[in-house]
């Protein structure tokens, strides 16, 4: 296998980001109830490819230091570029101490190891239809520290790559796709040790375009819908999972106030946060606020548990911490965001959920984009990869589903939870953030929804 | 109060620092942008704040070098900061791409000035003046309400986008697009049901709020408890409506481009330096001129988008394919992105808003596509439509939500009829909403028993 590898100075560097994050609440310590400081150095490199070819390459560079402090009962929150760190003393109006110490050395530009799939590679031997491939290759060398007033000082590091294939077919003259993706985080990634993956992820992109095109059903449906392993959890985060993030869940809302009603998640339902998944897009040692990455039950047999917290909504609202601060960058503010959203196992033979009615069944492989209101609970989701099983038990590809209806209808409709199991890696977006969850979960057959297809 | 200041020669400034940084064997496109706004917030009961975003720029180095390129995502970067950008992607080249072909021809003229500057106007809000008339206009937003119906908000807001671009090659080029937006909330009987909509123009009395509050009582009669559903085949798109209707329809086509042209009532245009729309601007984030053209013509046809890595619709290789000027940053991308600047449908003959609204219509008020474009399998759209029934413009009561799916060119010819006073409306792209008359026979979706 052709692989191309780039190299900069080595250097971890955390040890210099606590540094600056310690002087930093140092300086903001002295004027405010709460201060918290927390310094980031990553690099993002991102490879696309198209049919074999290098289209582009992208590196951001993101570092600098977030500062948060609580003065006066009021919250405040300001960044900081390397370059402007020597004006943070004067941020607060409380001037700088004569003799006091300027900013501790920020460390070199970081150390970049990583191995991109050769363009080739990724193409399909034997491919059984003509098609285009374009491939994303999102590498992440993380680097942050966290330092407050209550005592937290933490840091870590951590790699991440994200791979994501875009399969295109062309039927009748129309284009048609298919997507695929793969993740590798630890201190392994991005190395060059994935003989064959990349085909395999980019074959199965291809069937999912392949079938794309196969699809004619069209109109508006009525019919039990089975989520498949990850897609199901997919549904839960976005109907209960956002409802319980400690910002959302003091929302004075017709929809939270009756989820929190007893009875309105079915009793079948068990739903935890958990960001200390080997293999999960949303894992961490620590959050973006210093606190130790672990598992949050977010409902117990139907009983809702702990909202999901930030500092602040944890200070705001009386929370119990659960270390899920998280941000995209050190520009942005911690809000409370799921990590790995993870459904146990259930005891239902997966294929027996699949089992149609009188109307038939949708079987949904991937939820797409979509949204919930969280005012009224109304919903709507594009499913992909998805297949309509008729009442005779004939499979017919669906393509661009729109799932939609009402979340505690939809709730009170689940029927049978599989004993298969599977994961996924999605982005997920809130106030402009765009940040990796992992989806892991069983299947989940709900007795009715509605969909059309286009 | 505060003013929203011109800040490019800051970006100007960090662009001219990277190329002094470059090393003898590269060179470098620099492109940067920012959008800051003053925001005048007045409740129901008149009390009133300010609030100013004033961000810093944003944008990409495109860093060449023996045939490669690479790009260096620019979040605010800094005159001190920018040779650390260079620094940190100088290593990674073995990584990046072959550079595309910089010399195509242009598709436009450039607008651009000797002084290599440009403006949508040199007119600034007095936002004192305008906090002074906030009483009036809410009056008048009233004025178009229904019994009920009351105006719980007004904004009033001025939007001061730039953006510079600077080469290796020489070009040194600048746009300001300046607007004003006013936002009005409305609220029904006992505060239910709240509901916003926005007007935008190069100057605050070119906005008609009376209008503006026509729009908002259709909308908020269509967000309440659903009525009967709408049994005919003929709908009227409010502006937001159309507006949100042709932003999803860009974003796809410019994915997925038409294949199967049909005659159309209009055609639909992209007008990127215009001034009255949200995003003028003369050129894109590669520097290429944009221009005044149809995106679709009434032929149905889909006319060339390219950019210096994509072409759409081609009737060529890319490599031959002059550039358009739709290439559009996302910091979440690789690469600059095919995109529209301003977009509109032409106006169709003798047709005015009040005509379409006459007697009694289904309006759409709300068009709310189903799913992201980047995650369907290709060119299908659907959405959801929050509709009222109304009486020459006045709502009665709500319908029950409709749902329309097909392909976008489906969408295109089922447009019967296009009003002629257009409002751009914000976002990635600028859209420009008009009442427009639909013929949902061929879109609607059909309830199927399995």
């Amino acid at each position: 296998m052709a692989v191309t590898t780039s190299r900069t100075t080595p250097a971890n560097g955390t040890e210099e980001l606590l540094e600056v994050a310690r002087w930093a609440v140092e300086q903001l310590g002295r004027s405010a109830q709460y201060a918290q400081a927390y310094a980031e150095r990553t690099v993002e490199v991102r490879v696309e490819c198209l049919d074999g070819e290098a289209l582009a390459t992208c590196v951001e560079p993101r570092e600098g230091l977030a500062c948060m402090v609580r003065q006066d009962g009021r919250w405040r929150h300001r960044t900081f570029s390397v370059v402007e760190l020597p004006s943070l003393p004067r941020w607060l109006g409380s001037g700088e101490v004569p003799g006091a110490e300027g900013p501790p050395p920020w460390p070199d530009p970081q150390e970049v190891e990583f191995t991109a799939v050769a363009a080739r590679d990724w193409l399909i031997q034997d491919a059984p239809a003509a098609h285009s491939l374009r491939t994303m290759e999102d590498f992440t060398a993380r680097g942050i520290a966290v330092v407050d007033t209550d005592g937290v000082r933490s840091a870590a590091t951590s790699r991440l790559v994200r791979r994501r294939v875009e399969a295109t077919v062309e039927h009748d003259g129309n284009r048609f796709r298919g997507l695929n993706r793969w993740l590798e985080r630890g201190p392994r990634a991005g190395g060059a040790d994935r003989d064959g993956v990349p085909q395999d992820v980019a074959r199965t992109a291809l069937e999912h375009a392949r079938n794309s095109a196969r699809a004619d059903l069209g109109g508006r449906h009525r019919t039990p819908v089975v989520f498949g392993p990850s897609a199901a959890v997919g549904l839960l985060h976005e109907l209960v999972g956002h409802a319980l993030e400690g910002d959302n869940f003091a929302m004075q809302s017709d929809y939270i106030a009756k989820l929190r009603k007893p009875g309105a998640v079915p009793a079948s339902v068990t739903m935890y946060d958990d960001a200390t998944l080997a293999d999960g897009y949303g894992s961490y040692d620590i959050d973006d606020e210093g606190f130790a990455g672990g598992t949050t039950v977010l409902v117990s047999q139907g009983e809702l548990g702990s909202p999901l917290s930030s500092v602040r909504t944890a200070q705001r609202h009386g929370y119990r911490p659960t270390g899920n601060g998280r941000r995209r960058d050190y520009r942005a503010l911690p809000l409370p965001r799921a990590s790995n959203t993870v459904v146990p196992r259930g005891t239902e033979d997966p294929r027996a959920l699949l089992a149609p009615s009188a109307d038939g069944l949708l079987q949904v492989g991937c939820l797409g984009a979509g949204m919930i209101d969280l005012r009224s609970g109304e919903f709507h989701f594009a499913a992909l990869n998805c297949t309509y099983i008729t009442p005779e038990g004939h499979r017919v590809p669906v393509r661009d589903v729109s799932l939609f209806g009402d979340a505690l209808e939809t709730l009170a409709r689940l029927e049978g939870t599989g004993s298969d199991f599977g994961g996924d890696s999605v982005t997920c977006g809130k106030q402009g953030q765009m940040l990796g969850i992992g989806l892991f979960s069983p299947s989940m057959r709900f007795s009715a929804l509605d969909w059309s297809a286009a | 109060m505060k003013v929203l200041n011109r800040r490019a020669d800051q970006a100007i400034a960090v662009a001219e620092t990277v190329q002094a940084a470059l090393h003898p064997t590269e060179s470098a496109a620099t492109f940067l942008e920012r959008s800051a706004r003053r925001r005048l917030v007045c409740d129901a009961s008149g009390k009133k704040q300010l609030l100013v975003e004033d961000p810093a720029f944003s944008g990409f180095v495109r860093l060449e070098r023996d045939g490669r390129e690479l790009y260096l995502n620019a979040g605010q970067p800094t005159v001190p900061t920018a040779a650390r950008l260079l620094a940190t992607g100088r290593p990674l080249f073995s990584l990046g791409s072959p550079a595309a072909d910089g010399g195509r021809p242009h598709a436009h003229p450039s607008r651009q000035t000797a002084q290599g500057d440009w403006h949508t106007t040199r007119d600034r809000l007095d936002m004192s003046a305008a906090a002074s008339r906030t009483g009036a206009l809410m009056e008048a937003v009233g004025e178009g309400l229904r019994p009920g119906q009351a105006v719980a908000g007004l904004h009033v807001s001025d939007i001061l986008r730039e953006a510079v671009f600077l080469d290796s090659g020489g070009a040194r080029l600048e746009d300001q697009c300046y607007g004003v937006e006013l936002t009005a909330v409305v609220v029904g009987e006992d505060g239910s049901h709240m509901v916003s909509a926005t007007r935008y123009a190069t100057a605050l009395d070119d906005i008609d709020p009376v209008e503006l509050g026509r729009e908002l009582s259709v909308l908020q009669t269509a967000m309440g408890a659903a009525g009967q559903p709408f049994t005919g085949t003929r709908v009227v798109l409010t502006p937001s409506a159309t507006a949100q209707l042709l932003r999803a329809l860009v974003n796809t086509i410019l994915l997925n481009p038409l294949a199967h042209p049909v005659p159309l009532a209009a055609s639909l245009l992209d007008e990127g330096p215009c001034a009255a729309g949200y995003g003028a601007r003369t050129f894109d984030c590669e520097g290429t001129p944009t221009g005044s053209a149809e995106l679709v013509g009434r032929d149905g046809r889909q006319r060339p988008v390219a950019t210096r890595k994509t072409a759409l619709a081609d009737d060529g290789p890319l490599a031959a394919a002059p550039l358009t000027g739709h290439a559009w940053w996302n910091p979440l991308k690789n690469f600059p992105q095919p995109t529209a600047g301003n977009v509109r449908m032409t106006p169709t003959a003798g047709t005015t808003a009040r005509g379409l609204l006459a007697g009694e219509r289904c309006v759409v008020a709300d068009a709310r596509t189903l799913g992201v474009e980047e995650f369907r399998s290709g060119g299908q759209l659907a959405f959801r439509l929050l509709a009222a029934r109304t009486v020459d413009g006045v709502p009665q009561e709500a319908y029950a939500p409709l749902s329309v799916e097909g392909p976008a060119i489906d969408f295109l010819s089922s447009v019967t009829a296009v009003g002629d006073d257009v409002s751009y409306f914000p976002g990635q792209i600028s859209a420009g909403g008009a009442y427009l008359e639909m013929d949902l026979t061929r879109i609607t979706s059909k309830a199927v028993r399995s």
